[in-house]
């Protein structure tokens, strides 16, 4: 389910109603549970039982670390719970009354046709259901009787950790290896064939599988106390608002707001909805306003794109992906605020950085710091030998690159955002021993200086992360092609290459426009929606409808997703 | 990655912030109105500009959609007769909208022609079928089809906007029972939805008339070469003032290549074959054409001597021509040939006529009208 959809304002128009009449916690867990399931289901129904499945891991792991024995009764009555919500989302043929990834329709409807799915892989996946509802109270019960201290931690800890790494490897990178193991094949002359299984990405599974992933760590480091109830176990791992695109949140910030009822407050209410709005705007009127004109110029740039198309292109994109996500950000952020929880931030003007690093620090915040304290700093860190700090950033950004998806781009973008993060810190440490060229970097010009070059790697990089072939993850023609006109300027000033006439290229270069003027305005004024919570309430009606006016008319007719959607 | 650490990923407080207090004097439901109702006012006024001042003023927008409105509002004030001179109607794409003059073919054919020019800038064959009801509608004596090779191959997806802009225009009403459907190559589920769509969903679809509006108007003022499609001119629509050479025409003929090869899939192992569904296709216009009491005059589009002997063009043409010669012989078509006519001068890009091109094929085009003596 998309935010900007008529579907979700029911979704949320029940949590508000849920709010008001729900005053117990756990009832109002169980609501915001099942409005989450809905809320993944929406796209495709049969993907829920995963996550519930990933999920009931991490949960019985990290009780199983801390020697919590779970009677019989409580782990059949998981597997039972488990298995009814198998049978729910696979047994039922709720691709029937899916018409599209919009939505529902129950036109085609016949009652004997519900209740006899006939999809690919159904058996096989009900068979693998009921199987881990059989095995999962056998293995929990072996595990923490046969292990004891450390050990056991260790074994629920690895148990975790393989089971979360494995349903990401199988759904998420099944056919880039595939494909990539052909491709190598056929390198060498050896003609392989594809093995006949089609397995469909599920929305958002390496960001809730981080999220869960981040709670059985936590727990095995003792930073945590494992919950004891699954239901707000799984309200921490599938709350609707961070489930598909983040932010990636931390258990110790979401269980505790689980302790108290949340309560519907005005000033949450009035500040949410300014986030919501500040989302909107990005997304809708920046965002998928410069889609099209970047599609046009990236579809098969090697047909002629010149210099200026694709340094525009990767301009345009860089402002259209920043857009996309920080509105998604922001609407979520302001969706759980206004409900309860605070999400946190995921961007903070990455744009105004002035070297990778700090790039890093305001780029996607909760993946940055996810990849810091989970993989960076347990490779060692900044400690050690230059040469082992070195490999344990690129190891780091090779595998970030790598969880944006099954592509060979994905992993050269991390290896190249690797290798300017190595390379800024050895020119930081030959300028900080320079006291004058260190010096004359802090001063105006040599700050200018240092974002120029920053937002030059920066915009190269968005080209390794832009343009892929879906048909060949290991070509990367139209990449090498781009990458030699950004580099190398061919002095061919004709636009016909930027699409004139397709790809509404003035409609995006007034957006992008846009964007660049209240983005600076932004940094040095505060956010547009802190200055909504700050502006005087007679303006605010006013802001409101001048608002709703634009995205009347500017909101485009082509539904767009959300470009983290895909990872 | 950074070898400091970044800053916290907690969540920040911003909700405790002093100016937030002043919203605690709203109780739940009041904050909720007071979030809700202006945002619905803007709504029903951007609604009511929408309907009252933006599409009066502007159609939808862009020229190339409002032609596709403007073709059916103009095509439901023809009376259906066959009273006063013989009417012939040109279907047909870009190449037809910019190789057309009807008053060049009034002149050089035999009788008293009245010919009106209904081609739309990237109608393919499916674009064809959605109109083609509303113009048999108001009889024509004949219906000349311009056919490039493409006729026969795989059409691009229905766009949406267009589907929205031909509701507009009123095209679904007149189609017969089961004409147009999901299985017709290039018609989606979504443009179906388009298609069908009542009229206040399609203009509601076009509230960013402005937007294209404006991008219309950036686009004549900086490309140079094109001015605006006339959105209601069925005589000389072309909207082409200038042509390209050199490096680009090289690009543009190897687009052209590329692009009747992919349409026709012709690394599908299969090809030929992959083409029957669209032969069917373009089988049941010409009897549809037939059946409304017009005579099809199946044109074949020029073809710009360097795309010739390509062979996307040599063998996707020649399997067009085969087809164009079974529908004369089972519907009683006439075939007018023009892949040959035109030299490389006369034509403006890899594809379109320019003026020489124009004039050449429209009298070609008028000398191989049938009579009308029949009628």
């Amino acid at each position: 389910m998309l935010f900007q959809t008529p579907e979700f304002l029911v979704v949320f128009a029940i949590s508000i109603a849920g709010l008001l009449c729900l005053r117990r916690a756990s009832h109002q867990h169980t609501l915001f549970a099942v409005l989450s399931y809905i809320f993944y289901a929406w796209i495709d129904v049969r993907f829920l039982i995963l996550l519930l499945i990933t999920s009931l891991v991490d949960f019985a792991a990290a009780l199983g670390m801390d020697g919590v024995k779970l009677s019989w009764r409580e782990r059949l009555r998981l597997s039972g719970y488990t298995a009814l919500m198998g049978y729910v989302t696979l047994g039922l043929n709720w691709p029937m009354l899916q018409v599209s990834h919009q939505g529902f329709s129950f036109d085609n409807f016949e009652l004997a046709g519900f209740f006899t799915p006939r999809w690919d892989g159904l058996g096989a996946s009900l068979a693998a259901v009921a199987a881990f509802c059989v095995l999962w109270p056998v293995v929990y019960g072996w595990l923490v009787n046969a292990y004891e201290g450390e050990r056991r931690r260790k074994a629920f800890m690895v148990v975790s950790v393989v089971c979360n790494l494995v349903v990401l490897g199988f759904f998420k990178y099944f056919n880039f290896f595939v494909d990539s193991f052909i491709a190598a094949g056929a390198s060498v002359g050896i003609e392989l064939s594809r093995p006949h299984l089609d397995v469909l990405l599920p929305m958002g599974i390496s960001f809730y599988t981080f999220v869960s992933m981040s709670y059985t760590i936590d727990a095995y480091r003792r930073e945590l106390v494992p919950e004891r109830s699954f239901m707000r176990f799984n309200l921490f791992v599938c709350y609707y608002p961070h489930l598909v695109a983040g932010p990636i949140i931390r258990p110790q910030n979401f269980f505790p707001t689980l302790e108290q009822p949340w309560k519907l407050r005005a000033r949450n209410i009035a500040s949410g909805f300014h986030l919501v709005l500040n989302g909107l705007f990005k997304k809708v009127l920046i965002a998928d306003a410069i889609a099209p004109f970047v599609e046009n110029v990236f579809s098969a740039p090697s047909a002629g794109a010149t210099s200026i198309a694709v340094m525009l292109g990767a301009a345009f994109f860089a402002i259209q992906i920043y857009c996309d996500f920080s509105g998604y950000t922001d609407i979520a952020r302001g969706i759980s605020r206004m409900i309860g929880p605070e999400l946190p931030i995921n961007f903070n003007f990455p744009y105004f950085s002035t070297s990778i690093i700090e790039f890093w620090r305001r780029w996607h915040i909760s993946l940055s710091t996810w990849l810091r304290d989970y993989l960076y700093i347990p490779l060692g860190g900044g400690r050690g030998t230059p040469t082992r700090v070195y490999f344990n950033l690129m190891a780091t950004m090779a595998l970030g690159g790598l969880w944006h998806g099954a592509s060979a781009n994905f992993l050269v973008w991390g290896i190249y955002q690797g290798a300017l993060l190595c390379i800024n810190r050895v020119i930081r440490g030959a300028i900080e021993r320079r006291p004058r060229l260190d010096a004359f970097m802090q001063s105006k010009i040599g700050t200018a200086f240092r974002w120029l070059v920053t937002i030059y790697f920066v915009l190269l990089g968005w080209l390794i992360f832009r343009i892929t072939d879906p048909k060949d993850p290991w070509n990367f023609t139209e990449l090498w092609y781009c990458m030699k006109k950004f580099v190398i300027f061919d002095f061919d000033f004709g636009l016909s290459s930027l699409g004139l006439g397709r790809g509404a290229p003035f409609h995006a270069a007034a957006c992008a426009g846009l964007f660049v003027l209240l983005h600076t305005v932004s940094r040095m004024k505060g956010h547009f929606n802190e200055r909504l919570d700050r502006a005087p309430l007679w303006v605010l009606p006013l802001v409101y409808i001048g608002l709703a006016l634009m995205l009347y008319f500017l909101w485009p007719t082509h539904e767009t997703a959300f470009i983290y959607f895909q990872f | 990655m950074s070898t400091e650490r970044p800053p916290s990923n907690a969540p920040e407080t911003e909700t405790d912030s002093p100016e937030l207090a002043r919203f605690d004097r709203f109780s739940v439901g009041g904050i909720l109105l007071f979030c809700t109702i202006p945002p619905l006012v803007g709504v029903l006024l951007a609604v009511a500009i929408h309907l009252f001042v933006v599409l009066p003023a502007i159609g939808v927008g862009s020229n190339g959609l409002t032609r596709m409105v403007r073709l059916g509002e103009h095509l439901a004030t023809i009376e259906g007769t066959r009273a006063g001179k013989p009417r012939v109607c040109v279907l047909g794409d870009s190449v037809s909208v910019e190789g057309i003059d009807a008053s060049a073919i009034e002149r050089s054919a035999s009788d008293a022609w009245q010919v009106e020019n209904y081609a739309i800038n990237g109608a393919n064959r499916e674009q064809i079928r959605v109109i083609l009801p509303k113009v048999l509608a108001t009889k024509p004596d004949a219906v000349v089809y311009i056919l490039r090779v493409q006729a026969i191959a795989d059409p691009p997806p229905l766009p949406v906007d267009l589907a929205y802009a031909y509701a507009l225009g009123g095209f679904p009403a007149a189609w017969p029972s089961g004409w147009l459907n999901e299985s017709v190559p290039g018609i989606s589920p979504r443009a179906m939805d388009g298609l069908e769509a009542s009229r206040f969903a399609a203009q509601l679809h076009f509230r960013g008339a402005l937007v294209y509006r404006f991008n219309d108007l950036m686009h004549e003022r900086f490309s140079g070469k094109t001015k605006l499609p006339a959105p209601d001119n069925w005589r000389d629509a072309h909207h082409m003032t200038g042509g390209i050479t050199g490096e680009r025409l090289d690009r543009h003929i190897k687009t052209m290549e590329d692009e009747v090869s992919a349409a026709a899939r012709m690394s599908d192992p299969a090809f030929p074959a992959t083409l029957e569904r669209n032969e069917q296709d373009l089988a049941e216009i010409v009897a549809e054409i037939r059946r409304a009491g017009a005579t099809p005059v199946l044109v074949i589009a020029p073809v710009h001597p360097r795309l010739r002997a390509s062979r996307p063009y040599a063998e996707v043409g020649a399997r067009l021509d085969q087809r164009v010669d079974e529908l004369v012989e089972r519907f009683g078509a006439v075939r007018v040939d023009a892949r040959l006519l035109l030299e490389a001068d006369d034509f403006a890009d890899a594809q379109h006529p320019g003026p020489t091109g124009r004039d050449t094929l429209s009298e070609f085009i008028g000398k191989g009208l049938p009579s009308a003596a029949g009628r």
